[in-house]
């Protein structure tokens, strides 16, 4: 078994190694010193976005905008469960009045 | 001390107070290892010299996350190996555009000898290419990096006893492949 291991061991050396390109430390200095700069042009970014909410005028801005998109939302939110409001009233008066069931077939006609 | 003197957990403090020579000096002494521990992991020789570039940068920015406890080279392999496997995640994605940086076939130049030498190179590369990551990460490190058991189970994050398995079984498929392809001469591997 160790000679067996030898023998591909050997073999195995017969891939030789390959040597780095010439220029590769500059490469690794040029890319560490790109993401560096990217990460500050990020934080830059944010320092901006927080020194404007910070004034007044930028941030009733950004409130009123936040006001309307949550408005939007909620309007959006509730709209099913209005129409599901109005089935079950209508399943109610249907069930015990004859006012009700004229209704539910005029609800139905109409759609 | 003169900075070629120094070890590596030196280095890394020199690094951390902001000497770039040191890291220069850090580069010296690991690329040559990390290119070809890429190579051998990927076929490609573009290819590795690219993921090892990308191995130092993220030596770089993660220095901070190196403990002293650890030897250097552990978590540099460790990093080394994370970002070929990567590579090998980024080619399964873009398969069409990882065709440029498959495995390459040199041309048939040089001395009979040369060729012969060039185009077994090439055999093995195909025959290790073909086993598991970790079978093949287990073998490289261990055959080319002269890693012991116990330094190979650090880098991969697992058990002794797991690496010996992993290397018991991709010797087992490199005799039946390298076999084949080699031909009679190698019957007795």
């Amino acid at each position: 078994m160790n000679q067996n291991d030898d023998k591909l061991r050997a073999l195995l050396r017969q891939w030789r190694d390959i040597e780095p390109r010439g220029n590769f430390e500059a490469n690794v200095w040029r890319q560490i010193r790109t993401a560096a700069a990217e990460r500050r042009e990020r934080v830059g970014l944010i320092e901006l976005i927080g020194r404007l909410v910070w004034q007044p005028a930028w941030s009733v801005a950004a409130a009123l905008v936040v006001a309307v998109l949550v408005g939007v939302w909620g309007g959006v939110a509730t709209a099913p469960r209005q129409t599901d409001t109005t089935k079950a009233e209508l399943q109610f008066l249907a069930a015990g009045t004859l006012s009700g069931s004229y209704l539910q077939m005029g609800a139905q006609q109409s759609r | 001390m003169q900075l070629h003197e120094q070890p590596d957990s030196e280095l890394v403090r020199q690094i951390q107070s902001g000497d770039a020579a040191a890291f220069d000096e850090l580069m010296r002494r690991y690329k040559r290892p990390v290119v070809n521990f890429a190579f051998r992991m990927l076929g490609s020789a573009e290819d590795a010299d690219d993921v090892a570039q990308d191995v130092f940068v993220r030596v770089y920015r993660n220095l901070d996350t190196y403990r002293p406890e650890t030897k250097f080279s552990t978590w540099l392999f460790a990093l080394a190996r994370n970002a070929a496997i990567d590579r090998l995640r980024w080619r399964t994605r873009h398969p069409t555009e990882s065709m440029e940086s498959a495995p390459e076939i040199s041309a048939s130049s040089g001395t009979a000898e040369e060729v012969n030498a060039r185009e077994i190179g090439e055999m093995i590369g195909a025959a290790v290419a073909e086993l598991p990551e970790d079978q093949r990460t287990a073998l490289v490190l261990s055959e080319y990096h002269g890693m012991t058991c116990a330094e190979v189970a650090a880098v991969m994050r697992c058990s002794e006893k797991s690496v010996e398995s992993r290397l018991y079984r991709a010797k087992q498929t490199l005799r039946r492949t390298l076999r084949l392809s080699l031909g009679e001469g190698f019957c007795s591997l």
